[in-house]
Formats: C-alpha cells, structure tokens, sequence
C-alpha cells in the first residue's frame, strides 16, 4: 500500500508506527477478506483490504461499481462479518452494530411507519432518555438538519434530500465517534447533493466526528475528503490511498480549477480506469 | 360523521348500484321476463320475508351462528398465519423445509377435503370453521411469508446501529415493515373464511346461513333463498370495507389500498 | 459500551457463509424432510392412537385406495363430466372475461358501465349462488358451467383490467405510429403487455374453476368428483372419501403447476413467476 502526496512536502505514512504517532488510529482494518456464496458459486468481493481513519478524519473510499465498496462500510459498521482478518475501532475489535458506529444509507432505511420526529426519536428512546429531554434533543436536531416543521410528515411525503436530512438527523443524534456513510446523495438530483454536501462538511467541522464515506463520484470525493482510498475491481484490494491536500474551507466551484485538484482527479481516474478487465462486461 | 357514519357512506356510494339493480329486478319480474314468480320473487316478496324473520329472531340467530364460526376461523388463521409466516419468513431452514408441503396445499380446493373435515370434526360447528380456517389460513400465511422476507435489511441494520437488539428487530422493525402485505392477505382471508364458513354451513349443516339456504331450496321457500344469499353478501361487505376503513387508518404512512 | 472483545484478531464474525453446493442441496434435503415429517405424522397418528383410525386412516391406507380408486370406471366417468364441465366453465370465463377486462381497461366508458357489477358481484360468495341458479335452471349443466363462469369471471376480468391500464400508453403511440391498425394495435400491444398480470388472474382462476365446480357437485350431486365424494361420505366409505380427496388435491397442484411450467416455457420473456 502506497502514499502519494503532494512534491517536496513530507508525508506521514498512516500506519508507520516508528514515527512516534501520538494518534491511535479510530478506525483500522487488516487484511479484510471477504466470500460470498450464492447456488451459484462463490465470489471473492474483498480479496485483503488494510484500511486506517484517524480521529476526526474524513475518509472516502471510491472504486468501481461492484467493486464491495459498500461491503468494507458494512463489515467496519459490523453488520456483516468478514470471511477473514479484522477491524478494530478504537483498539476493540468489531463484531456487531452499535450506536457508536453510525451509519446512514442511500435510501429505504426510515422506518415508514414513523414520522421525521418518530424516526430521529427511535435512537433516544432506545437509549432510555426520558420524554422530555428526548423532545427537545429531537428538536435540536430537526433544526440542525433543517427539516424544521416537518416532524409530523412521514416518509413518503418527502423528497429524496429532505429524507437524507432525516437519515443523518436520526444517526447523529445518538452521538457516535464514528459516521459511516454509504453513498448517501446517491439518489438525490445534483442541486440538491451540493447543498447537503456543505451541510455534511459544516456539521462534521462542528463535531469532529470520524467519517467514513463511500461514493463512486470522484468529485465528491475529492470535495469533502482528507484522503482517498481507491478500490480495484473484484477481488478487489486497495490500489492507492491519496492524501487530499486542498484547504479547508472548499468553495465546490474554485476548486475545480484548482491543479492540486485536475491532478488528482486525473490520478484517481487512471487509478479506475486500470483496474477495468480486457473484456467489457464486469460481474 | 361518526365511524358507522363514514363506513355507511362508504357502502352507500357502492350500494347505488345495487339500488339500480334491484330496479331492474323489480321491473323484469313485473313484465316477467325472468320466468315466473316463484323463480324469481319480486324484491317486495323478499323483503316481506326478511321482515318476517328479523321479527322473529331467526335471522339475527343465524347471523350470530353463522358469523361466530367465521370470526372463529379467522382468528385462529390469523394467528396460524402471522406467526407461521413470520418463521417461514424469517428462517431459512423453516422455509426448506415446509415449502414443498405448502405448495402443494395452495392451489388445492379446501373443499374437497370437507368431507374429510366432517368425518374428524363431526357435521357440526367444527367442521364449518375447519372449512373457513383453511380457506382463510393460505392468503395469511403466503402474504406473511412473503412480506417478512422482503424487508430491507438495511432498514433493520439502522435499528441494530441505533441500539436495538437483534430479538427486538423483529417486533420494532420487520412486524410493522411486513404490515401492508401482511394486511393485505389478512382481507382475502377474510373472505375466505365468509365463503368457507357458507359453503360449509351449506352442503351439510343445521344451522347458519348457509343452511338457512339449503332448507329453503328444499322446502321451495324462495324468498328466504334470497334473504339468505343477500344478507351473507351484505354482510361480507360491510366486513370488507370496515377492514379496508382499519387498514387505511392503521398505514396511514403507506399506499392505501381500495 | 461497544460490545467488542480485545483477545486478538476474529476471522469470522457471523460472516454468514454457507458453501454454494450446500446452497444447492439444502432446499431439497429440507424439503423432503417436510414432506417425509408430514407423510410420517399422517402414517403414525392413527396407528398409535393420537386420532381415531376410523376418523382419520393411516397414510398407507389412504394410498393404497387411491390406487384403486384411479382403477374405477365410475371414478373415470365422474372426472370425466367434472373435467368437462370446468374446461368449458374455464374457456368461456377466458372469453368474455379478458376482452371485456382488457376494454375496461382501455375505454373508460366500458369500465363505467362494467364497474358497477363487479362492485355489487365482489362480495357475493358465488358458491351461494349455485343453488339459485338450479332454481333458475334446472340440475343439470347450464347452471353448473354457468357458476363456475360466475366464479371466475372477475379475477379474469379485474386482472385484465389492471393489465390493459398498465400498458404504457408511449407503446400506444409508437404502435400507431408504426401504422398499426386497431385490431393489430389490440393483438399485438396491448394483450402481450397486459399479459403478466392477465396470466396471474389466470392461475387464479383456475383454482377458483375447481374450486366452484367442486362446491356445486358436493352441493347438487348427480355426477361428477364432488358427488362421487359425497356418495361415498354417505355411505360411509371414509377411506374412499380420503383417497378422492387426496386425488382431487393432486390434480389441483398438477394443474397449477402445468400452468406455471406451461407459462414459463410458452412465455419465456415474462420475468418472473405469475
């Protein structure tokens, strides 16, 4: 596993413990494997994946469609378990959901019976808060997401954007050290990504949370992330990791200009576009 | 508008219809086209009898017989029905194993195992609510099985990374997710037991509607064949859309259903 | 509290897998276990005691006079004159029904004048009107295909109806655009794109075809399955009513399963099941 970065400047490698790192990593992931079987065979969706988010990092990991992108999410998050290696958080090692590991998907996870008050309340009430202190905690968060005035809408009276608000406003209010997110705008119209987009980035300077973000949109990547991990195709493994140097706060229009950004952008895509197979048609 | 209000205004907007029917009735038994008037009493005639009989207290006893057994049946397929599903739903090995037994029994007539019934279950009341538990079970179950299956695991996943426990998904996540198709297969149920319950009351039975119909035909007392016939489907309607008035209350968040 | 444990690497963390070739067999293994468990109990119930043999005879018994059951004439004419009569009952639903559903579906003066008869025949229980129709018309055919066609009409008629809204009315234009004419437009757009849901009212039916028919000859005798059950309900012959009925299921789940088979392979392009 390799570390490009920026000419001249000296680069810490993540996992280069005789540098004295004074940072335990929040996140790490050795040799992560993953098989799948199905009546018809196996497949081999992760072949080793060594993956590491320091806290309060902004990771996303892009690669091909299929590439198991989601897989590596959900086995960091503990919803499902790996065919071999490990993934510690904080030192402990996973091995099921908790409340500590947020995740938000890209869409039908609301809970449809419930409204944008009931949804974002389901964490709360779980945690044993009382009524009281449980509504206005709901409601901290229903203006923090901007969805103020509609708690009582249920999920099918509201757009995609306005159903993500939701989704992140339910996982943030219990507080976790870590957020996974799995493609989140996905389904959302451009308009409207770049909105939450800012409002992601404004939300996670707040509260230094450890992100971990999956997207197959490269600019997406590159306007939110501190680095990148760049999938191969199946088996896939981890074909670079790319440190994103570009300052913060990020204007989503300067920094299309910028070179930092053509130049990883261009390296990212040589990266995707490698690890095509020969032949056209992919799993 | 009450309740009994907004379910009356329900079925008076589809009972139009029947009132246009029962005009034509009125008017082809007047010329008399529809053969003579025994075959086809005028609607007054049938009416007279209903009268007769709600009077006396007949037709509310055979309502009460005959509606008990099906409330019987329905229950005891809901229950059956939900909580099998659920497992064939829910459990790999469950679903292996009773998928071939199912299958086979989905397409088959209940009624052809009724005589069958009456010989384990007597010619009594049992054996009609045997009749309406099996022709009301397979809707239940299927939809149960199906929907439980089908709900998304992520949706369950956010549960599990907001604190609940795995045993407690089942009631907080997959029960209320599986609810539309669940309810759904619950209102074929419901016929199924009505027509089951009938049918039985019918071939062989001393008591109920169903029978009220068959002694009629025997006793050539037509008129209360028609009673018969009319107050069971009557019935059956007002059960049917009290059902769709619940459903549509109760999933209030998803697409109702008409 | 993360639960998590701190001793050392796990490899497999409910990692779920179950080999392929397992994946493959399991369902048969299993399921022959359900038929073999449900057979068992049927066998073992009455021979050790837990239900009445004269209630409920054995397996092996109920097999055995299935057998010659089958070997009866009277049992060949019986399946005969009910074969005959849900055929007939069948085709004709199909006839009126799809064209009548298909139209509704496509003009809406058609849907206003047909709906209000679904609406008032939906909650009838068509097996309360067999007896109606013998008083109409007599024992004998007319009212026994003619429930069965009361019986099934409406899920062919709805199914087609639903089918025929669905097609999207761009294949419309484009038909006509490609110089169709109406008929054509009729034959060749709208029944194969209304056809999935026309097939599965279709398999319906033809459960509600052998149910009805059954109910009427339970119901009014003279020949027939039903009547050959009955006859042998009252004469007390328990074994033959079992054997009749085991028949009779049988040929239900054949057919049904002839109608799957027969639709997946004439229809190959059809995704899914009906």
């Amino acid at each position: 596993m390799t570390e490009s970065a920026p000419g001249g400047a000296a680069a810490a490698q993540p996992d280069d413990r005789s540098c004295a790192s004074d940072r335990v990593p929040k996140i790490e992931a050795r040799g992560v494997r993953k098989r799948f079987a199905s009546k018809r065979g196996a497949v081999l969706a992760l072949e080793s994946i060594d993956f590491v988010a320091d806290p309060g990092e902004f990771v996303t990991i892009v690669g091909p469609s299929g590439c198991g992108k989601s897989t590596l999410l959900y086995i960091v998050g503990g919803f499902v378990g790996a065919t071999a290696g490990e993934v510690r958080v904080d030192g402990r090692v996973v091995t099921a959901p908790d409340p500590s590991r947020g995740i938000v998907f890209q869409e039908f996870a609301l809970f449809p019976w419930k409204t944008v008050r009931g949804n974002i309340a389901y964490g709360p009430a779980r945690q044993g808060i009382p009524r009281g202190q449980r509504r206005e905690l709901v409601r901290k968060y229903i203006d923090m997401v901007k969805l103020t005035g509609f708690e009582k809408h249920y999920p099918k009276e509201l757009s995609g954007g306005m159903r993500q608000r939701v989704a992140l406003a339910r996982t943030l209010i219990v507080d976790p050290d870590v957020l996974l997110m799995d493609e989140p705008f996905g389904a959302i119209d451009a308009q409207t990504r770049v909105v939450l987009q800012a409002e992601l980035l404004q939300i996670w300077e707040q509260t230094h949370k450890t992100v971990v973000f999956v997207t197959h949109s490269v600019e997406e990547a590159l306007f939110l992330s501190d680095r990148i991990y760049v999938l191969s195709n199946r088996p896939t493994t981890v074909r670079d990791v790319l440190r994103v140097d570009l300052p913060r706060p990020r204007d989503p229009e300067s920094i299309l200009s910028s070179p930092e950004y053509v130049r990883l952008h261009e390296r990212i895509w040589d990266l995707l576009r490698e690890g095509q197979p020969v032949d056209a048609a992919n799993d | 508008m009450g309740l009994v209000g907004r379910i009356a205004a329900s079925i008076g907007w589809k009972l139009y219809p029947l009132l246009a029917i029962v005009g034509v009735w009125w008017f082809l038994v007047d010329r008399g086209t529809l053969g003579n008037e025994f075959v086809m009493p005028p609607p007054g005639k049938v009416w007279d009898q209903a009268r007769t009989m709600i009077d006396d207290g007949t037709l509310s006893d055979e309502i009460r017989t005959t509606f008990t057994r099906v409330f019987g049946a329905y229950l005891l397929a809901v229950v059956v029905g939900v909580v099998v599903g659920t497992m064939i739903g829910r459990i790999q090995v469950v679903r292996w194993i009773t998928r071939p037994v199912v299958s086979f029994l989905f397409p088959t007539p209940k009624v052809a195992i009724y005589p069958a019934m009456t010989i384990i279950f007597g010619l009594g009341a049992a054996s009609k609510v045997a009749l309406g538990f099996a022709e009301a079970l397979f809707p239940v179950l299927l939809a149960t099985a199906a929907a439980t299956s089908q709900v998304e695991p992520r949706m369950s996943w956010s549960a599990l990374a907001l604190g609940t426990s795995r045993p407690a998904t089942l009631f907080r996540v997959i029960v209320p997710a599986a609810l539309p198709q669940i309810l759904t297969g619950a209102r074929i149920g419901l016929v199924g037991s009505i027509v089951g319950v009938y049918l039985g009351e019918m071939i062989v039975g001393s008591d109920g509607l169903g029978q009220m119909m068959a002694v009629a035909y025997r006793t050539l007392n037509t008129p209360e064949m028609y009673v018969s016939i009319i107050t069971i489907s009557l019935a059956g309607l007002l059960l049917d859309r009290s059902f769709l008035m619940l459903r549509n209350r109760l999933l209030a968040w998803s697409e109702e259903e008409h | 509290m993360p639960p998590t444990t701190d001793d050392g690497p796990v490899t497999t963390v409910r990692d779920g897998w179950r080999h392929p070739i397992w994946l493959r067999v399991a369902p048969m293994l299993f399921g022959a276990l359900g038929v073999a468990g449900a057979l068992g109990a049927w066998e073992l119930a009455p021979r050790v005691g837990w239900v009445r043999p004269t209630s409920l005879p054995p397996f092996s018994d109920v097999l055995g006079e299935v057998f010659v059951v089958l070997g009866e004439d009277e049992f060949a004419t019986n399946l005969g004159a009910s074969s005959q009569r849900w055929s007939l009952g069948l085709l004709l639903a199909i006839l009126v029904g799809i064209p009548l559903g298909t139209l509704m579906g496509r003009f809406r003066i058609v849907h206003k004048l047909v709906d209000p008869l679904l609406v008032v025949g939906y909650p009838v229980p068509k097996t309360a009107l067999i007896l109606i129709f013998v008083l109409w018309w007599g024992a004998d055919n007319v009212s026994r295909v003619g429930i069965i066609i009361a019986g099934c009409l409406i899920p062919i008629v709805i199914s087609s109806y639903h089918g025929a809204m669905a097609v999207p009315e761009r294949l419309m234009w484009s038909a006509r655009g490609l110089g169709a004419g109406g008929l054509t437009r009729w034959i060749q757009v709208v029944l194969p794109a209304a056809l999935p849901q026309i097939l599965s009212g279709l398999r319906l039916a033809i459960a509600i075809a052998i149910f009805t028919l059954l109910a009427s000859e339970l119901l009014i005798r003279g020949d027939g399955l039903g009547a050959y059950m009955f006859t042998a309900l009252d004469n007390g012959q328990t074994l033959r009513v079992y054997a009749s009925s085991a028949i009779i299921a049988t040929l239900g789940f054949l057919l049904d399963q002839l109608f799957v088979q027969g639709v997946r392979r004439g229809v190959p392009w059809l995704e899914g099941d009906v």
